[in-house]
């Protein structure tokens, strides 16, 4: 679960385009498969410092999955289970961040 | 203008060979020594000329275990995808899903191929058993409406013969069956 809390961070475009790049960066080494929600918050809050907190993750999810560079993905396994994977047009946008 | 590469962007391109050296040294073979970070910066700028900072190679790190990572899951998922493609019942499909489902475990947990492949022969032989089911019933119908037909032309035998309405329903059976 992610720390609510920092909130300024979102009004930094520096940090918003390095969340956004790292989320990508992340989805494109699990590429062709989909990362689980939580995996994918995890790696991301690794390799972020500060770590990935909320709503840094809720504003960035919205803007990629509208954007159509992720896709979110309903496992088979199981339905509760949320997931994510890159699209083409990810990876080409990954490649000017 | 050229855009200038990240500090960190600057590792991650490296050299296949010299990635497994930086990973060697923070991750030696059984007898060998772990450096610290201001070791392998030493040792950065001494064998290659690169220069870095700590929070750099800190963050380049933390990329690499989970590269690697990822990389496992993915030759896990295609050695699960290789051997459940063996099976002559397994679908196109299932093949898919067997990879996906290997490469969520291994980046869930630390996931077993062999475990995935055996579930995913079960989920295809329990669709078998749905299947040989559905036929079962099928079959129990047909015979349930033939001893019907044939206890009706015992009372029409012993009635003595067929009234139109008895032949109408006769017609309707056998185009069940």
């Amino acid at each position: 679960m992610l720390p609510n809390n920092c909130p300024k961070m979102i009004s930094n475009p520096a940090r918003r385009k390095q969340v956004r790049r790292i989320v990508l960066e992340c989805l494109k080494m699990a590429s062709p498969y989909a990362l689980p929600l939580e995996t994918l918050q995890e790696h991301c809050s690794d390799l972020l410092r500060p770590p990935l907190n909320f709503a840094e993750w809720g504003m960035t999810e919205a803007f990629l999955v509208k954007g159509n560079f992720i896709a979110s993905i309903v496992s088979d396994i199981d339905p509760d289970l949320k997931q994510f994977a890159i699209t083409d047009l990810g990876k080409t946008i990954l490649s000017t961040l | 203008m050229d855009k200038e590469i990240r500090a960190d962007a600057k590792l991650k391109n490296l050299p296949p060979e010299i990635l497994e050296d930086l990973w060697r040294f923070r991750n030696p073979e059984e007898d060998g020594e772990k450096l610290t970070f201001v070791a392998v910066l030493a040792e950065l700028q001494t064998r290659y000329g690169i220069v870095s900072s700590l929070a750099s190679l800190s963050e380049f790190y933390s990329w690499q275990r989970m590269e690697r990572r990822m990389t496992e899951a993915r030759a896990r998922a295609e050695q699960a995808r290789t051997l459940l493609a063996q099976d002559p019942n397994a679908t196109p499909e299932a093949i898919a899903n067997v990879g996906h489902m290997t490469f969520t475990s291994e980046m869930v947990q630390d996931g077993n191929v062999k475990a995935f492949v055996a579930l995913e022969k079960i989920r295809l032989a329990s669709r078998q058993l749905d299947f040989d089911h559905r036929r079962l019933q099928l079959l129990e119908g047909k015979a349930q409406r033939l001893d019907a037909l044939e206890a009706k032309a015992k009372e029409i035998h012993q009635a003595g013969g067929l009234s139109a309405e008895t032949l109408e329903m006769l017609e309707k059976q056998l185009k069940l069956l």
